[in-house]
């Protein structure tokens, strides 16, 4: 065959029109068709997209639901006990804690915890704000536990109210316990999370210098970066030398 | 108005806007090119729902890689879209495993004149000539002669050697030549 015969082939091949081969060749149906191939993308992302939504009210509404509920539960209300006040033990009222009622002699006594801070205060040392969030929890013989947190925004050189459960009414037979403590740089978004098992000090030894138990500082981690996202390591410490808790 | 009805005669603003996603672009650029690139499919794919799966594919991969298209003047697209469908067919066919069979020549003593005869071809006959062509022929043919591809980039294309690309290629000449001949 010679070359003319393939240029032949090729001018018909590139004037052709699809009509000549298949008359019913119908771009718009065909169109519909892709439309088909295309869609089950849009219509799986919106499907997520809605399971999405559906997911995030749920999660709200359960938010919601479970602080209504932690409002309604007297036993769990902290009451803010001044520094030198004696350690008392809490009859709560009738009202405040039906579980206490003569009614119900079963029930464990509610009391207050035995720690005091010499502050409540908290001064951010530091040149970044910060978030300080302590969790606890709650652990009774009935293995009902209950966990509490609290967090403090901190600006820099700022002094504010350490937000913490220093002493929630909880049953006798229940104890009271740090379980972590949370640092975040709102400047980067690193966070120094203490714990039963960090290091350089574990969540218990720094709630100690937080509730005063112990005096003096402690070394409770380090930020990677300054303020301004540079490489530049911060030992974070926490001080109540002075008879206030700083954080430098 | 329907959000995929549009009437812009310029591609490259049609090409701009699919990139953006915008289904009415995308509806103009399949519209105008679904002919020609069906067309190119029906001739590597002789079935015709093989060429119609594999020209919706490369619709597919080509809307979804649009944006890394560079507009280089008018029939840019066209040419960027004939080589997505010709791998797309090629695609299809390895899926297949192309059947590179070496035959005896007894085809070459059928050395007819077919000058004549080719003045009575049109593209139905084209492509029924072609449709007839066992695979491996029929896919180095028509990247031979229609993709103007060298041996050697046929070779790497199909994982051939280029030596088999020339024989493929021969033995179609000599069965499109008998073909043409009886078609006449």
């Amino acid at each position: 065959m010679k070359r003319d015969t393939e240029n032949k082939m090729k001018d018909i091949a590139e004037n052709a029109i699809i009509q000549e081969v298949l008359p019913d060749f119908d771009a718009e149906k065909q169109w519909n068709t892709l439309r088909g191939k295309m869609s089950p993308i849009r219509r799986l992302s919106a499907t997520w997209a809605y399971a999405a939504g559906i997911a995030i009210i749920a999660c709200v509404a359960t938010v919601l639901w479970l602080q209504t509920k932690q409002e309604t539960e007297p036993p769990f209300t902290s009451t803010v006990q001044q520094p030198g006040m004696p350690d008392t033990v809490h009859e709560p009222s009738a009202a405040l804690s039906p579980a206490t009622s003569p009614a119900g002699p079963e029930e464990p006594e509610i009391k207050t915890s035995r720690h005091l801070m010499a502050t409540g205060k908290v001064r951010n040392g530091t040149p970044c704000p910060i978030v300080l969030c302590v969790s606890q929890t709650i652990k009774c013989p009935n293995k009902v536990h209950k966990d509490l947190s609290a967090s403090s925004t901190l600006e820099p050189d700022q002094t504010a109210e350490l937000k913490f459960n220093e002493n929630p009414p909880i049953a006798a037979n229940c104890s009271l316990s740090v379980k972590e403590i949370e640092i975040r740089s709102l400047a980067t978004g690193e966070v120094i999370l203490l714990t039963s098992a960090s290091n350089p000090s574990t969540v218990e030894e720094v709630y100690s210098y937080l509730t005063g138990e112990k005096k003096g500082a402690v070394l409770a981690g380090a930020f990677d970066h300054d303020c301004n996202k540079r490489k530049n390591r911060q030992d974070l410490r926490l001080s109540n030398t002075d008879g206030h808790l700083v954080i430098e | 108005m329907n959000s995929e009805q549009i009437h812009i005669a310029d591609e490259a603003t049609l090409v701009h806007l699919c990139s953006k996603n915008n289904a009415g672009a995308q509806k103009e650029l399949f519209t105008r090119h679904a002919g020609a690139m069906m067309l190119i499919c029906l001739r590597y794919l002789s079935r015709t729902t093989d060429a119609q799966e594999a020209m919706m594919d490369g619709f597919l991969n080509a809307f979804r890689g649009v944006s890394d298209f560079v507009w280089n003047g008018d029939g840019s697209f066209a040419a960027w879209l004939r080589t997505i469908m010709v791998n797309q067919c090629l695609m299809h066919l390895r899926k297949r495993r192309i059947d590179f069979l070496t035959h005896s020549n007894h085809h070459d003593e059928f050395a007819a004149n077919c000058e004549d005869a080719q003045e009575a071809l049109n593209m139905k006959d084209l492509l029924k000539m072609i449709h007839a062509l066992p695979d491996g022929c029929r896919t180095v043919f028509n990247l031979y002669v229609f993709e103007n591809m060298t041996h050697k980039e046929i070779g790497e294309a199909l994982n051939i050697s280029e030596s088999t690309s020339k024989t493929q290629l021969h033995r179609a000449r000599v069965l499109l030549k008998e073909k043409i001949m009886q078609t006449t």
